[in-house]
């Protein structure tokens, strides 16, 4: 019982590590733009083709690609902002909803389309032989994931707090008309945010890549998991949204020694339950910023 | 025929050449009507591939029999295969028989999904036209009183009780006794697997020490493995999907989870797969699983499948040998009943009795309840990044390596 306790806290840190990533995108657009990108999922798994591809056919190593994916992801997002977000701002919630809906719908069916449903593995030779240490496995690529996602996490929460484009993001996400006086081009802020929440979880999709099957319907996986993480960490705060990720993914993972294991997913959502019952604010401050 | 009669151009150039035609002989002239036959199958979406792997294995056999003359009984009628896409939804597998149907087809086949294949049938069943079921496994497709519908393929209790009985016998072969067995299935399709599992195992000698149900869509799952690990049973058997296969095998790799005798899929959608072995290459060797299959020392099925390839320009799947039996056995039907009349058809049907088929086992034959009784699964083996059928002996193109290697395999 205790390795195997012990397997489950480890394995279910890692994996929130991930969560982190993929929940710090949203909630960034969140925070900024007040839309809930329901394309993140589809985003995430055009992260993991990208550095498939990458690796198929230029041997690219996932970690170098992860700049690829990292920089094309933020690029479209940008792009998907400028072309499609923009416009439907100021139209009611469900028709943006609708809209990022329709794009993950477009991206999926297209991934479907060429590059077929068939799940694909990226295996990385050099990673490719876990130690055990104390009767506990440790996961190359999994530690790898978790260091660099934990990372970009915090590099971005410095970014929007100590650089003057970092503070304009976050003064938008507060006070939008206040920004806009002091003569800040939201416009520009807002393709930013919505890029870097992209780049966010087009890096995530590259750093589970080496671990995980690829296929066109992917993403989802991890991100319906991250939206009750932004829930849990109260929407649109980072620290919160990274926390809360450790603490699902660490939940998930003990909860499957003890119950059955296709009911780990229950224990997130009486979590998630819980929290919107009791503090709907989130587990950690009030958010916005 | 209950096809509408509406007047296009084409039918109308038909009728126009028809009338041209009045001159030649009355033989020539009375080329029997085209027998429709409708196939609904996943052709969009994430199981499009395997969908169509099944429907052209339908449409082989049909072709074959229209380029051999067609039904002779019924004056050399051609048949014509209308494929229909359900989606994997079973709201859209019903309205798709509803339309065929109505268009006038004698039969349907399909679906490659249980939920899907409980609604064609029932449609089916309530217009009194024969469902010939292609792929899909739940016992319950024939444990309504249907009259109507058929099933040539295994079902979850022929997957379940024959692979247990394997691997007893691969003991037996071997000489080793192996008594412990702890499973890991995923939870929908695989918890109704495990019921029976857990039924038949004690009957072979096994003592199933515990279960572990998962998710197929968890993001991870080494706390479920680490799990079966901690059980040291002397067998895992192994149900679930495709992708999570990839995901659990590398977990098991990675947590050196090596069972005395090894890890044994029952029904896997992965292990069986040749993805499988493309994906993980020596990771894969010397896995097993007992599943549907070709029968591999049958010549006709060998023909078969090359004809396939050489026609589709893919590669023959398992699933690809339930598509083409069940329709041999409709067009088999149809010489019998020398009638489209859907009560002459569904007495044909019933009274099948097929040797001339490529899946192992004798000849198909239905129960009351339209289930083939001697409908056979095999236990396949990768061997050299090939799967090859290790039992029954009579079909087996390969000697089973048992108990199956550890990790150790991975530096050979």
């Amino acid at each position: 019982m205790g390795t195997l306790l012990l397997q489950a806290i480890l394995s279910g840190l890692l994996n929130g590590g991930v969560y982190a990533l993929v929940s710090v995108g949203l909630t960034l657009i969140f925070g900024v733009l007040g839309i809930i990108n329901f394309a993140h999922g589809a985003l995430m798994m055009l992260g993991m083709y990208v550095s498939y591809w990458l690796f198929v056919l230029y041997g690219v190593d996932p970690y170098v690609s992860l700049i690829a994916s990292a920089l094309g992801l933020f690029g479209l997002g940008v792009l998907l902002e400028r072309l499609l977000i923009t416009p439907v701002l100021e139209a009611p919630e469900h028709n943006q909803l609708l809209l990022t809906l329709g794009v993950a719908l477009v991206l999926e069916n297209l991934a479907l389309f060429l590059w077929s449903p068939d799940p694909r593995t990226l295996t990385v030779s050099y990673l490719d032989f876990a130690p055990m240490v104390g009767g506990v496995m440790l996961s190359p690529p999994r530690l790898i994931a978790f260091g660099v996602s934990v990372a970009l996490t915090v590099l971005l929460y410095a970014f929007l707090h100590r650089t003057d484009v970092g503070k304009a993001i976050r003064a938008v996400s507060q006070e939008r008309e206040g920004a806009l006086a002091v003569g800040i081009n939201i416009q520009r802020i807002y393709a930013l945010a919505f890029g870097i929440g992209c780049a966010c979880v087009g890096a995530a999709g590259t750093l589970v890549a080496p671990f995980y099957t690829i296929d066109p319907y992917v993403g989802g996986i991890f991100v319906i998991t991250a939206f009750v993480v932004v829930v849990l960490g109260g929407m649109g705060s980072y620290f919160g949204a990274l926390l809360a990720a450790l603490l699902v993914g660490l939940a998930e993972s003990v909860a499957a020694v003890f119950i059955p294991a296709a009911m780990k997913q229950i224990v997130i959502y009486v979590i998630f339950v819980l929290v919107l019952l009791l503090r709907p604010q989130g587990l950690f401050g009030p958010g916005r910023g | 025929m209950r096809q509408p009669r509406t007047y296009t151009r084409r039918t109308l150039l038909q009728q126009a050449v028809g009338a041209m035609a009045l001159g030649v002989p009355a033989l020539l002239r009375a080329a029997p009507p085209e027998i429709l036959v409708g196939a609904i199958h996943p052709l969009t979406g994430p199981l499009a591939p395997d969908g169509h792997s099944v429907a052209n294995g339908c449409l082989l056999a049909i072709e074959q029999k229209n380029a051999a003359g067609g039904i002779q009984a019924l004056g050399g009628a051609k048949v014509r295969l209308i494929n229909a896409d359900h989606q994997f939804k079973p709201q859209v597998g019903a309205a798709e028989a509803e339309r065929l149907i109505r268009q006038g087809a004698v039969a349907l086949l399909g679906t490659f999904s249980s939920a899907v294949t409980m609604q064609t049938t029932q449609i089916a069943e309530r217009h009194g036209v024969p469902h010939l079921v292609t792929v899909a496994v739940a016992d319950e497709i024939t444990e309504r009183g249907f009259r109507y519908t058929f099933r040539v393929q295994p079902n979850a209790t022929h997957m379940a009780s024959q692979g247990v009985q394997y691997v007893r016998q691969l003991c037996t072969l071997k000489g080793v006794d192996f008594r412990t067995v702890a499973v890991l299935h995923e939870n929908t399709f695989g918890a109704a697997l495990y019921t029976r599992i857990a039924k038949f195992a004690p009957q072979h000698g096994f003592d199933i020490v515990g279960h572990i149900p998962y998710s197929a869509r968890a993001s991870d799952l080494t706390t479920e493995v680490s799990k079966i690990k901690a059980m040291d049973a002397d067998l895992i058997f192994d149900s679930g999907y495709l992708n999570d296969g990839l995901l659990k095998m590398r977990t098991y790799r990675d947590l050196r989870v090596e069972p005395r005798g090894g890890i044994i899929g029952i029904a896997n959608g992965c292990y069986s797969n040749p993805l499988f072995i493309k994906e993980l290459g020596r990771v894969s060797e010397y896995i097993m699983d007992a599943n549907y299959w070709h029968n591999p020392v049958s010549p006709f099925a060998r023909e078969v499948i090359q004809q396939y390839e050489a026609r589709f320009q893919a590669p023959f799947q398992s699933h690809t040998v339930w598509g083409y039996n069940a329709t041999l056995v409709l067009l088999d039907a149809l010489e019998r009943a020398a009638s489209t009349e859907p009560e002459k058809l569904r007495e044909a049907i019933a009274r099948t009795r097929l040797a001339r088929h490529i899946a192992p086992g004798g000849p198909i034959v239905f129960d009351d309840k339209g289930q083939n009784v001697n409908a056979t699964v095999t236990l396949q083996q990768i061997q050299n990044g090939a799967i090859r059928v290790v039992l029954p002996q009579a079909y087996a193109d390969a000697e089973p390596v048992f108990p199956i290697p550890g990790w150790d395999k991975l530096k050979g």
